[in-house]
């Protein structure tokens, strides 16, 4: 369109400055401009007049591009079928209103079923799992073929073969970086390792304590080399760091060098007892060497708890950070006995919560298991490492102990809760509206089951002066509800 | 009427409407529930001690709810039509009660008392109406002249210069305009101010509106004898709402009429009035013939500017291939009179606004909710170029327009989309949007029959054929 371009060209200086030459025109419009120009006086009307003439004949004469053999590939057929309307209407919902929390229901029934969802969402899927790294594998987990086409198309939707590991790591952004070495670390601990090992000495401060904290997943004995020769590292924070991920094995030279301590300050001493009652065991502690507290480090010497002397204090210390099986190898004792041992003992009472916080920092399942069953005291702290179904007897037992700490840890197990449990949590909820608002129903509602609604409806009011607050969270529990109710009977068709 | 729970969705005023009408579309919600060949109506339990009557007209879309809410629809009324859509068989076709049917008559009687009202407030001070006009007609013609004037200055000095004009620069002279009562040019000279001045290529959109203005000035200076209020046209202040709307594209033509009836062409004297602001009045055009087709509405388009919401319903008729430009102004806290939705099926008779390829309408009547059917398409796109030829040749000011054209493929080429018709002729997508992300899922590399919207070499995917189902994009 070059006699267009002229029209600008002369537009952009000005009839001022700048005539159309009708020689730049299609012979058609030159006659014309020429005519224009010939009876036209006035320059301003001369170019408006040519201008107008020459838009409308753009206009008109537009063709379209003619080019032979542009095509794009097929998308694959897809293999397994397409999930019902009714899914679908309801996953509009969740989309249009962002909730997350049911559409990883909704995504993991279709995948259960193993349906698809209809082409009609995809763009909106593959944007939330572009957005959305934690939904982003359960999403691809049903977009089928036409998603795969996609994203061969759209870079923003191409997602996991997108480049090589090592590329990534190379050049990623430093939240690339990190995400690829989460990813790793629960799929290859020991390539993620490597990965950091081959650029470490490269990586700047930030980078390297960002990175090394992302070690924590996975962490194994094979850690080991690599953490152990951070000691000479300049950064105090880095450092600090390895010892925290140190402190989680229990074969480094770190735990051995506090159990060392340890046994050398804390043993088990047999006393005598009366005739034909055998002998009598106790705990004996005995004074810390100020010198080897100094050189172990995360040990702090003097006590900041009253009921401890420093001696306690640094004993405590050391036996959170000591796996329990220690004691079962080097004092020869069954963990009944270790119990029954601490139970028994003065100094072993003030001592024994620190076995409890040694499991919770080792997460040690069966030692939590066998601790719920030999201790005469509970400690809710364990709640989180036992299995789901024995955690939820053990919640409803002990809620009303401690029910926010307890609906904390409830809200981190996976699954739905049985119904009693979610009574106690909608009674807790009616007790205090305003801690357990709609927000924490929202991220919470796949946790509780459709026939809670009826629950719901049965619930004893809230206090007069929370009545309305609570009453706006049960409609939207009970509009939650319903919607999941639509998901799971659209799947069940 | 067989509207989809998405097509529901879109007629909500808002995103809160949306989600209370989805909480209600529960049977537990409703007290009764029944429907009629014409009505579906339900009681919904609230917060009152009486349940709300909601009821929907099934055949000219629209609804009734005694609940007190200022919103239209109102939740209830989405609530109950959802439900339908989700679970048709919990409402019994049985004899309407009382209150639906007499508010179905009702609706009925108020179309007719209308039509007598016309008839008696046809009487009236015609030498009035001519001495405002007159004044009016001198008005317009001076500002068109100081308008002429101020673009000669801006071709004068060259249109480089403009980007750094305060915005003060465009404002004063559409104030101008507006004294001068030609509203839609006013209009004109704020959508020129509009300009993307960011953007590559802005010299050639400034460069058009520039020019449209000029032809409708030079236009209308130069029509015989001057009288733009001539024939339907008149200045009626009930007439029509905002003529700057139509200055700003609302009002061309189409006068592709494939087949069957098409709407009666005016002149372009109609056109250059009604794009300078002289309205048309609604209730005379109401009354001269339209056409009665089955239209399928195309596509919806929403815009709010200072509390005023203009809706845009593109449409296209079955049997005539006629397309059709409905125009809605909702001031806030007004019910909208037009429940239309992307995909919905109308069989109604339109009447259109005067103008050489006539394109904005008016539903005269609403027969009933029609079945899905075959839509006039064109085969290629050098058959849509020859009609944007045809009507270039007739209104070189037209406006942008919906085409159905068959089987269209999406393809990349030059670092950008195009849409490739059967005969391997390319047209490029206006802008990379997620519609065209939208076309491609349901193409999957497969061409589509597809209704796009756009003029001259740039069009934009409005709605795909999926499956013998219309999906708007």
């Amino acid at each position: 369109m070059q006699f267009w371009n002229e029209i600008i060209h002369t537009a952009l200086l000005g009839s001022g400055k700048k005539q159309v030459d009708p020689a730049a025109l299609p012979s058609v419009l030159a006659e014309l401009a020429q005519q224009i120009q010939t009876v036209t006086p006035d320059k301003e009307e001369q170019l408006l007049q040519v201008a107008a003439l020459a838009f409308n004949y753009r206009q008109a004469g537009v063709t379209a591009l003619v080019k032979e053999g542009l095509e794009l590939s097929l998308a694959e057929a897809e293999e397994k079928p397409y999930c019902s309307t009714e899914a679908m209407q309801s996953l509009s919902t969740l989309i249009s209103e962002n909730n997350a929390f049911l559409l990883r229901t909704w995504l993991f029934l279709c995948h259960s079923k193993k349906q698809i969802v209809q082409p009609d969402a995809l763009p909106a899927l593959l944007e939330i799992a572009r957005k959305e790294k934690t939904l982003r594998a359960d999403i691809l987990s049903i977009t089928g073929k036409r998603a795969e086409w996609l994203g061969a198309l759209n870079p923003e939707w191409k997602f996991g073969t997108a480049e090589k590991e090592e590329d990534l790591w190379q050049t990623g952004s430093p939240e690339q970086r990190r995400t690829l070495l989460q990813q790793l670390r629960h799929t290859d601990p020991d390539k993620a390792r490597s990965l950091l090992e081959q650029t470490w000495a490269t990586e700047d401060a930030a980078s390297k304590l960002d990175l090394l904290h992302q070690l924590e997943t996975g962490i194994s004995d094979k850690d080991l080399a690599f953490l152990q020769g951070l000691s000479t590292e300049k950064g105090k924070k880095i450092k600090e760091e390895a010892i925290s991920l140190l402190r989680k094995i229990p074969s480094s030279t770190l735990i051995l060098d506090y159990w060392k301590t340890l046994d050398s300050m804390l043993s088990v001493k047999k006393e005598s007892g009366l005739p034909g009652l055998g002998n009598k065991t106790a705990l004996q502690l005995s004074a810390a060497n100020p010198a080897a507290i100094k050189a172990l480090p995360g040990i702090d010497a003097l006590s900041n708890r009253k009921e401890l002397t420093d001696d306690e204090f640094i004993a405590f210390q050391l036996m959170q950070y000591i796996p329990v099986s220690f004691y079962e190898q080097h004092w020869q004792l069954t963990i009944p006995d270790l119990i029954a041992l601490f139970e028994k003992d003065e100094l072993g009472k003030k001592l024994f919560p620190a076995f409890i916080l040694s499991i919770v920092h080792f997460a040690d399942q069966e030692k939590a298991i066998r601790f719920m069953e030999n201790a005469s005291i509970f400690y809710l702290d364990l709640i989180p490492l036992l299995p789901a179904d024995l955690a939820e007897r053990q919640t409803i037992k002990f809620f009303q102990q401690s029910p926010d700490k307890l609906i904390q840890y409830a809200t981190q197990r996976k699954g739905e809760w049985s119904l009693p449990l979610a009574s106690l949590v909608l009674q807790q909820a009616v007790k205090f509206p305003y801690q357990y608002t709609k927000p924490f129903f929202a991220r919470i509602i796949h946790r509780i089951p459709v026939s809670a609604i009826g629950l719901l409806m049965e619930l004893p009011p809230a206090e007069t002066l929370h009545a309305n607050y609570w009453a706006a969270t049960r409609e939207e529990i009970i509009r939650l509800l319903h919607l999941k109710q639509r998901i799971i009977t659209a799947f069940n068709k | 009427m067989n509207l989809t729970e998405d097509q529901i969705l879109t007629l909500a005023p808002d995103d809160s409407s949306k989600k209370s009408g989805k909480d209600l579309a529960n049977p537990a919600r409703w007290v009764s529930k029944g429907i009629s060949g014409r009505a579906i109506w339900g009681e919904c339990q609230g917060s009152g001690s009486k349940p709300y009557q909601t009821q929907a007209d099934l055949i000219n879309l629209a609804f009734k709810c005694s609940c007190p809410s200022r919103k239209f629809p109102c939740k209830h009324g989405l609530g109950l039509l959802l439900l339908s859509a989700r679970q048709p068989a919990a409402f019994e076709n049985t004899e309407e009660p009382a209150w639906v049917s007499d508010w179905i008559n009702q609706r009925a009687g108020k179309e007719e008392q209308a039509a007598a009202k016309k008839e008696s407030t046809k009487a009236t001070d015609e030498a009035g109406q001519q001495k405002r006009q007159q004044t009016r007609q001198q008005r317009v013609k001076d500002g068109s002249a100081e308008l002429l004037l101020w673009i000669k200055d801006i071709i004068r000095n060259g249109i480089i210069q403009v980007p750094d004009k305060p915005p003060a620069f465009w404002e004063n002279m559409a104030r101008r305009m507006v004294d001068a009562q030609a509203p839609g040019l006013a209009g004109m000279v704020r959508a020129l101010g509009e300009t993307p001045f960011f953007q590559d290529g802005w010299h050639s959109i400034f460069l058009d509106q520039l020019l449209r203005i000029y032809l409708v000035i030079t236009g209308f200076q130069n029509q015989p004898g001057n009288d733009p209020a001539a024939g339907n046209a008149s200045s009626d202040p009930q007439g029509d709402a905002t003529p700057e709307a139509l200055a700003s594209g609302a009002s061309a033509a189409n006068g592709q009429t494939p087949s069957g009836q098409a709407a009666p062409a005016g002149s372009i004297s109609d056109d250059l009035s009604s794009l300078i602001g002289f309205t048309v009045n609604q209730e005379s055009l109401k009354e001269t013939p339209g056409i009665l087709d089955d239209w399928l509405v195309l596509a919806k388009q929403s815009k709010e500017d200072q509390g005023l919401v203009t809706e845009r319903f593109w449409l296209t008729g079955a049997s005539t291939g006629q397309t059709a430009l409905l125009l809605q102004f909702i001031a806030r806290g007004q019910y909208a009179a037009l429940s239309l939705t992307p995909g919905m099926n109308i069989r109604a008779e339109l009447v259109f606004f005067p103008s050489a390829n006539p394109l904005r309408a008016l539903i005269k009547r609403q027969v009933a909710t029609a079945q899905k059917t075959e839509y006039f398409s064109y085969a290629d796109w050098d058959n849509v170029l020859r009609n944007e030829t045809r009507i270039a040749s007739t209104l070189p000011f037209y406006s942008e327009r919906p085409y159905i054209v068959r089987q269209l493929t999406p393809v990349w080429h030059a670092r950008q989309w195009w849409l490739k018709d059967q005969h391997q002729r390319l047209m490029p997508v206006r802008q990379v949007s997620e519609t065209i992300w939208n076309v491609l899922t349901y193409s999957g590399g497969l061409p589509l029959d597809m209704a796009v919207l756009g003029k001259e070499n740039t069009f934009e995917p409005i709605g795909v054929w999926h499956n013998n189902h219309y999906k708007t994009v």
